[in-house]
């Protein structure tokens, strides 16, 4: 059934909103697709996306640990390695996942938390102070309410 | 008594070569530790996530590294030569002349290292450090020492 949008009805108004969405999805407009099953859905699909995210970003992070080099005194050398710049290019989706690994161990993920974010807890006066510098991210990690 | 360093990184490096002197940390690298400063990373990153002196170049350039080490005293000078009452820092570089590492010389002659995130090393010599890119072409050693500064030594080692 074509539904026919009136531009007067609000997305405001949750019925519409529902109808515009089965409408969009190719759905029957049934009322079975209760704002419930969708919610239900979307969660599933939230999930599993997530979990694709992890796994992702758990391979990463184990090639980058495995190409790295410990020896090297710049943080530059290990951030350029390709694992960690396809970190950075996951975004905001691996930030909490960057912030689990440095709430277990400092490790040099403050590059890319700034390179992701583009923001800097940490004052110019603390730079390199590594435990401080881990404290402070994970501070501005909960209070963005990233959850790991 | 073996770092935690991979073999591969110091492909010149012996275990009669050198003594560790602390343990692994990520506290502190290299720069700092050649002047002293077990507080902090010295780090010319681009993001400025680490401490690089103010007003210097924050580059991985030589010039900039003699640059940051003048902010503590040091001046230019020809070589490691063991003299009275001066200390040392050698620079190292890569063939590239990319500069990778500082050691400091202690007053007897021999050499200390912060190798990266891994343990502070005293040293024979200067050469066991040296390498270029390991076999397996990925691995950036730390070349040689190219550069020598020195200022008078600092009445007690823990003051930078």
């Amino acid at each position: 059934m074509d539904v026919q949008i009136n531009p007067n009805q609000s997305l405001q108004n949750p019925d519409f909103v529902l109808l515009v969405y089965n409408q969009v999805f190719g759905r029957p407009n049934d009322p079975r697709y209760t704002a419930m099953q969708l919610d239900e859905e979307s969660t599933a699909l939230l999930r599993a996306q997530r979990e694709d995210v992890e796994v992702k970003f758990n391979e990463l992070v184990n090639e980058w640990r495995a190409q790295r080099t410990r020896a090297s005194s710049f943080s530059s050398a290990n951030a350029s390695l390709p694992a960690y710049q396809f970190i950075i290019g996951m975004g905001e989706k691996a930030l909490p996942y960057i912030l689990r690994e440095l709430s277990k161990k400092d490790e040099d993920w403050y590059w890319a938390l700034k390179a992701i974010s583009r923001e800097d807890p940490v004052p110019a006066e603390h730079r390199g102070k590594r435990s401080l510098m881990r404290q402070l991210w994970l501070e501005w990690g909960k209070a963005k309410k990233y959850a790991w | 008594m073996l770092g935690s360093w991979q073999p591969w990184e110091f492909p010149n490096l012996k275990e009669s070569d050198y003594q560790k002197t602390s343990e692994e940390s990520e506290d502190y690298n290299c720069l700092a530790w050649a002047v002293h400063d077990n507080t902090k990373k010295w780090d010319p990153d681009e993001l400025e996530q680490n401490y690089w002196p103010p007003g210097v170049p924050r580059e991985v350039e030589i010039e900039a590294f003699r640059a940051a080490f003048r902010t503590k005293g040091f001046e230019d000078c020809d070589d490691g030569s063991l003299e009275d009452g001066i200390e040392k820092l050698a620079i190292y570089a890569t063939s590239n002349g990319k500069p990778t590492h500082a050691a400091r010389q202690l007053e007897n002659g021999k050499w200390t290292s912060k190798l990266g995130d891994c343990e502070d090393i005293e040293h024979e010599t200067l050469d066991c450090l040296n390498g270029e890119r390991n076999w397996f072409g990925r691995i950036q050693c730390y070349g040689k020492a190219v550069g020598y500064m020195k200022r008078v030594r600092p009445a007690k080692q823990s003051a930078a």
